[in-house]
């Protein structure tokens, strides 16, 4: 496999920190976009590996497909299905409604966030 | 004047609003100029005309300090004394969010809103936005707009949100009791971990609708409170809303308004 998820955390930081980094909301933008596609991926892999079907839903794409087939597991996987999608509205605002301002703090927020669910899904029952 | 109070309700009333502004933009209460005004609004309640509004605002107070069970009794004096009047309406429904109760917002519905005059309307409008009724909300800023074209500009600047979000809810077979009763456990998973709520930020778009909860802590227990509103959410209702809407906290940003 090319990459996994880590590497899209990877790029989500290299945004905001590090020699290549701006601190300009379109960084932000494009960092809060890519921590949540590394969750995306995490979450995903973990369902295949377990060897779980993820279930499509009606009118609506992959994404939350992934979050509705969580939802359906464990408290602890409903729960995480929670925040899964918490982070794929505030992708959606990243990549889509340019009338919300990204600030830093907020990106801060959801990458530490974002950090912690993907260590969190090993554990998911 | 011996006995009587040194200061006037008016004079009380802007203390208290100068109090709670600190509160909401500083996240800081002075207890000291909080002891003067409760002391002041106990002495107001033994003046003529004075007793309920003086019970009100010292629930207002207790508020402040975020303290449910003497919010609650002063909410159950004032109406036991002075009856379920339009001003314990209103102030009670602005602390749903501190008890995380829908059923607050619904009693102020059902007591009445549109007929009680536009700063009536205006006033319910904030607290039902702020409790996740936002198809209320709605409609109530359409009538508004009749009433009071005025006011209905201010309230349609403060939440340019509202009529896609009512729209949004609504077509997707969502009701507004349903969101709120989310929107305000969130709240009171705030509260409990002992953070004053700042602000709500939403934003609506074909992706959704995002409320957000304005919070001042450090960036470790922002994450920590999200995933407890997560668990909570999780624990509370049998179905999941994610689809359509999400809560969560943001770090308080002085000036920072993220609502679209």
């Amino acid at each position: 496999m090319p990459v996994n998820h880590a590497d899209f955390y990877d790029s989500a930081l290299t945004f905001v920190e590090g020699e290549a980094s701006n601190d300009s909301e379109i960084c932000y933008r494009n960092s809060g976009s890519r921590a949540y596609y590394a969750l995306y991926h995490r979450a995903k892999a973990y369902l295949e590996l377990k060897g779980e079907k993820i279930l499509k839903v009606e009118s609506a794409g992959s994404h939350e497909a992934l979050v509705s087939t969580f939802a359906r597991r464990g408290f602890k996987s409903k729960s995480f299905a929670e925040s899964l999608a918490r982070l794929k509205r505030f992708r959606h605002e990243c990549d889509y409604n340019l009338g919300v301002t990204i600030t830093r703090p907020r990106l801060d927020l959801y990458l530490a966030e974002t950090g912690r669910l993907i260590d969190m899904v090993d554990r998911l029952e | 004047m011996a006995g009587a109070p040194k200061t006037n309700a008016d004079d009380v009333i802007d203390r208290i609003n100068a109090i709670g502004r600190d509160v909401a933009e500083k996240d800081e209460l002075n207890i000291f100029a909080w002891n003067g005004i409760v002391r002041d609004l106990k002495k107001l309640e033994s003046v003529p005309g004075l007793g309920e509004t003086a019970l009100l605002h010292q629930a207002v107070m207790w508020g402040m300090k975020l303290d449910r069970s003497k919010v609650k009794s002063l909410f159950a004096e004032s109406a036991a004394r002075f009856g379920k009047t339009q001003s314990w309406y209103i102030i009670r429904s602005n602390y749903a969010t501190l008890f995380g109760d829908a059923s607050m917002v619904v009693d102020l519905i059902d007591f009445g809103i549109g007929n009680r005059g536009a700063a009536f309307v205006a006033k319910a409008i904030d607290v039902l936005v702020s409790s996740g009724f936002y198809i209320a909300a709605w409609g109530f800023l359409l009538d508004l707009r009749k009433l009071d074209a005025k006011s209905a500009e201010l309230i349609d600047a403060r939440y340019p949100f509202l009529g896609f979000a009512s729209d949004y809810i609504s077509k997707s077979g969502l009701s507004d009791l349903e969101v709120s009763r989310r929107v305000l456990l969130s709240a009171k998973v705030v509260v409990d971990a002992g953070f004053r709520l700042r602000k709500f930020s939403i934003s609506a778009g074909s992706y959704g609708v995002s409320v957000e909860l304005s919070v001042a802590a450090d960036l470790d227990r922002l994450v920590d409170l999200n995933f407890a509103i997560s668990d909570a959410i999780a624990s509370s209702f049998e179905n999941l809303i994610s689809e359509y809407v999400t809560t969560g906290v943001v770090p308080w940003e002085a000036g920072v308004d993220y609502a679209s």
